[in-house]
């Protein structure tokens, strides 16, 4: 597994897509915390204090479209251009190959996140601390970590589906885009408040309109299972960390695991039995 | 006879197709192995699981002597080196980049192999060029470079001379003939192209529908296509009591045609049909080429 970990790393430092989005990635990270800082600065003439917390993790729903992105890009070279025969043939097994490539493609979307995080860092210049402990802080970045292990799980399984490139790339930022849409209707089901009601203006009164049940409220057991639904989907992860809405992080960063257990055992087992052409 | 690969009865199927049916194969170590077959015989399919690329649906193989489903199956793998289909190169890289990861793969110690390699498949001055804007010819040259990072005893190749111009084609011939006499390198090498791989092969195997039909020794191929006598006469069953008469080994093509076999007095011959009342119209002298000799055992059309 060490000589495949080799090579495969050999081609990630050739990755010119890998280093342009990196550094684009820390230019981004930086001018939107330059921008949020604009933004706390105008909520705190307004009387409203704005902390770090506010803005460090807010992009984190849009990573998955970068670790969809490279990891197509790069893995699907292994399945178009057929070089993973190359491997197979002298001897790796299934296995190995498609565990290095999940451990390389990992890495990479740390590489991605630790960018992420430079660049946010800005913001500690700019806007002030966290609000957060620094418990709080470390268990934010373990569970952005989680979630970064999930992607790379998931579209490392996606990358089996297809041996067109272009089509890999497509059906990752579709799985993507899907999943996103998909934890962003359970966040806003969740989002509903449990009664409707109180002041509105109508023809120049303000009006009160006594509280009555929201019908789209989940409660019981569907709301505990929809919670941790969003919590497992690493879309749902970083949708909550994008708002510092995290109940539990260690709850969030244990789901992470299943979830990559549940993909990586998965694609494991297609892997094992896939006709490679 | 030492083997480098047998395989026992392999099948593999594609839903409802069939593309391996029971076959059985024996490459002999130091051979230079001629898979010889239709499109859609089954020569891909039966090298993609050689290589590990697909599971047989059932059978087995052994490749030195390390069966198929057994742990020595991958270190038996690593003797050998292989090019399948189209040369799996990345394209973003230089020749000698590829080779260097090739190598890395292989876990091989240090690049000192690459400038060898690269002049033995003529790449050496590509410099800076990436490979994906080489030539096909030049794509198969690096394939079969990247197959033989690892000093492989076993090289399978699958229509290794596809695209190549002639001067390729020589180039590669030298090249596997070099590695088969020099380095005592085995090959398994299947192509489309027979008349080339006739004068490459020690052994031929003739894969026709997913099965082996025969397997053959270059030495038997000679002795059993040895050069032949077409002659056309009036009346082929004349002619067939003549041979018969004399012991001549013949084959009838036609009712006024036959392959006559072995050394004949064609005076004796035509004064023997005379006295049968028959002409000898056309006598042609002719070898059984390797072409001539599959399509006579798949019993089809000129499709190749």
């Amino acid at each position: 597994m060490n000589k495949l970990f080799s090579a495969s790393l050999v081609r990630w430092r050739k990755n010119w897509f890998f280093w342009l989005t990196l550094f684009g990635l820390l230019f981004v990270s930086v001018l939107s915390s330059w921008n949020y800082s604009l933004s706390a600065a105008g909520m705190a003439q307004a009387g409203l204090v704005r902390t770090l917390d506010n803005y460090f993790f807010s992009m984190a729903p849009y990573m998955g479209a970068l670790f969809a992105a490279f990891i197509s890009l790069f893995l699907s070279a292994e399945f178009a251009d057929g070089t993973v025969r190359n491997k197979l043939i002298v001897g790796h097994t299934r296995s190995h190959i498609y565990l290095t490539d999940y451990l390389v493609c990992f890495g990479a979307c740390l590489a991605y996140e630790g960018m992420w995080f430079l660049g946010s860092a800005a913001g500690l210049l700019w806007i002030g601390p966290f609000s957060m402990t620094g418990r709080e802080v470390v268990l934010y970045l373990l569970a952005a970590v989680g979630f970064a292990a999930s992607f790379a799980s998931l579209f490392v399984l996606v990358n089996l589906f297809s041996g067109n490139k272009a089509m890999t790339v497509i059906l990752s930022l579709a799985v993507w885009v899907g999943l996103a849409l998909l934890a962003g209707a359970v966040y806003d089901r969740l989002a509903e408040p449990e009664w409707t009601g109180g002041m509105y203006y109508y023809q120049g009164t303000l009006q009160e309109v006594a509280p009555t049940p929201n019908p789209l409220y989940l409660s019981g057991t569907v709301r505990t299972l929809c919670s941790w639904f969003l919590e497992f989907l690493p879309t749902g992860q970083a949708q909550l960390m994008r708002n510092a809405e995290i109940d539990s992080p260690v709850r969030l960063i244990l789901l992470s695991i299943l979830f990559t257990a549940i993909v990586l055992w998965a694609g494991l087992q297609l892997f094992q039995h896939k006709d490679i052409k | 006879m030492d083997y480098v690969l047998q395989t026992n009865g392999l099948c593999k199927d594609y839903r409802n197709f069939k593309a391996l049916k029971d076959l059985t194969m024996h490459v002999p170590k130091g051979s230079i192995y001629g898979l010889v077959g239709k499109n859609g015989a089954g020569k891909t399919t039966l090298i993609r699981i050689i290589c590990g690329l697909q599971h047989p649906t059932a059978g087995s193989f052994t490749l030195y002597h390390a069966s198929y489903g057994e742990k020595e199956l991958s270190l038996a793998r690593r003797r050998m080196g292989a090019v399948v289909e189209t040369p799996a190169l990345y394209g973003n890289m230089t020749a000698e980049e590829n080779l260097r990861l090739q190598n890395r793969v292989l876990g091989l110690p240090d690049d000192s192999n690459v400038p060898k390699l690269l002049h033995l498949v003529g790449l050496e001055n590509t410099g800076r060029k990436k490979v994906g804007h080489f030539s096909l010819g030049m794509r198969q040259r690096l394939g079969i470079a990247a197959a033989l990072c690892g000093s492989p005893d076993f090289l399978v190749l699958d229509e290794p001379i596809n695209g190549l111009d002639p001067q390729g084609i020589i180039e590669v011939r030298e090249l596997l003939l070099k590695l088969n006499r020099e380095y005592q390198v085995t090959i398994l090498i299947s192509s489309h192209i027979l008349d080339e791989l006739s004068r490459l092969a020690t052994f031929y195997g003739f894969i026709d529908s997913g099965r082996m039909i025969r397997e053959i020794s270059a030495a038997e191929f000679e002795r059993s296509g040895r050069k032949c006598m077409h002659a056309t006469v009036s009346d082929v069953k004349i002619l067939a009591r003549v041979l018969d008469a004399k012991g001549v080994e013949y084959k009838v093509i036609s009712d006024t045609s036959a392959d006559i076999f072995g050394k004949l007095n064609i005076t004796q011959l035509v004064l023997a049909l005379e006295q049968e009342h028959c002409e000898l119209l056309e006598v042609q002298e002719k070898d059984q080429s390797l072409e001539s000799y599959f399509l006579a055992l798949v019993g089809g059309d000129r499709n190749e």
